[in-house]
């Protein structure tokens, strides 16, 4: 599964209005029920709160990765939001997030959830990308860059 | 530095819950800790890094720790790594 057939322009929030790590949540996963990509708001919202009740997916360096397997997905997808000052989502290295993905996948894919991940996490490794996703001022740019993660190299 | 080597039974790999687990628990000890997969040598402390190497079910990787203490490091990651069903 591709990057680019997870995400769109739409999927993108470039300056998320949230403060707390329940708000980031349920501004990520609202848009992907405006745009039908859940069936079930609540039920989505909850799965992803249960694997954040696990271990936080603040993985660091001002990053954080919510998934959610569930069978309210109706379609697989990544929305991509960003948060100028930075949010408490309980870092593993105490940071403040800035930058969010949140992947949402159908009951059934398993695989598409860690090669995804892991495609994500390659990339999210290097500074530069970072620094470039902070950085780029419009819609466009972020998704030419979210996108650039298919080209990395296995 | 010692090596162990390891393989994955779970379905759904070395999964981002599990590999939190394995980071927290390695980054407790002042030793170094590495995971290889697929000849890609990362650090166990950094939780993107070891997410980064996508450890699929079947795979074969070994984990690799330099300190006095090895044994013990290697103890507690394979506890995290039976009780979550990954090796």
């Amino acid at each position: 599964m591709k990057i680019e057939d997870l995400i769109n322009e739409d999927l993108i929030l470039e300056d998320l209005k949230a403060k707390t790590k329940d708000e980031v949540i349920d501004e990520l996963s609202a848009l992907l029920h405006k745009l039908s990509r859940i069936t079930h708001l609540d039920h989505f919202v909850e799965a992803i709160h249960a694997r954040e009740k696990e271990s936080s997916t603040g993985v660091g360096f001002g990053i954080a990765i919510p998934h959610a397997k569930s069978k309210h997905v109706k379609t697989p997808s990544l929305v991509f939001g960003r948060h100028r000052d930075g949010i408490d989502y309980d870092a593993m290295d105490g940071e403040l997030s800035q930058l969010f993905f949140m992947i949402a996948v159908p009951e059934e894919s398993s695989n598409l959830h860690l090669q995804t991940l892991a495609q994500l996490s390659r990339k999210l490794m290097d500074e530069r990308f970072r620094d470039q996703l902070k950085a780029a001022d419009n819609k466009g740019k972020l998704l030419s860059l979210i996108e650039s993660i298919d080209k990395e190299e296995k | 530095m010692q090596k162990r080597v390891y393989s994955i039974v779970s379905n759904e790999g070395l999964h981002a819950r599990p590999a939190s687990l394995l980071t927290k628990i390695a980054s407790r000890y002042e030793a170094d800790v590495f995971i290889e997969y697929d000849g890609k040598n990362v650090t166990l402390k950094s939780v993107i890094a070891v997410m980064s190497l996508g450890i699929p079910k079947d795979a074969e990787f070994s984990i690799e720790v330099d300190a006095d203490n090895a044994e013990e490091v290697f103890e507690s990651l394979e506890t995290v790594l039976k009780d979550n069903h990954i090796i």
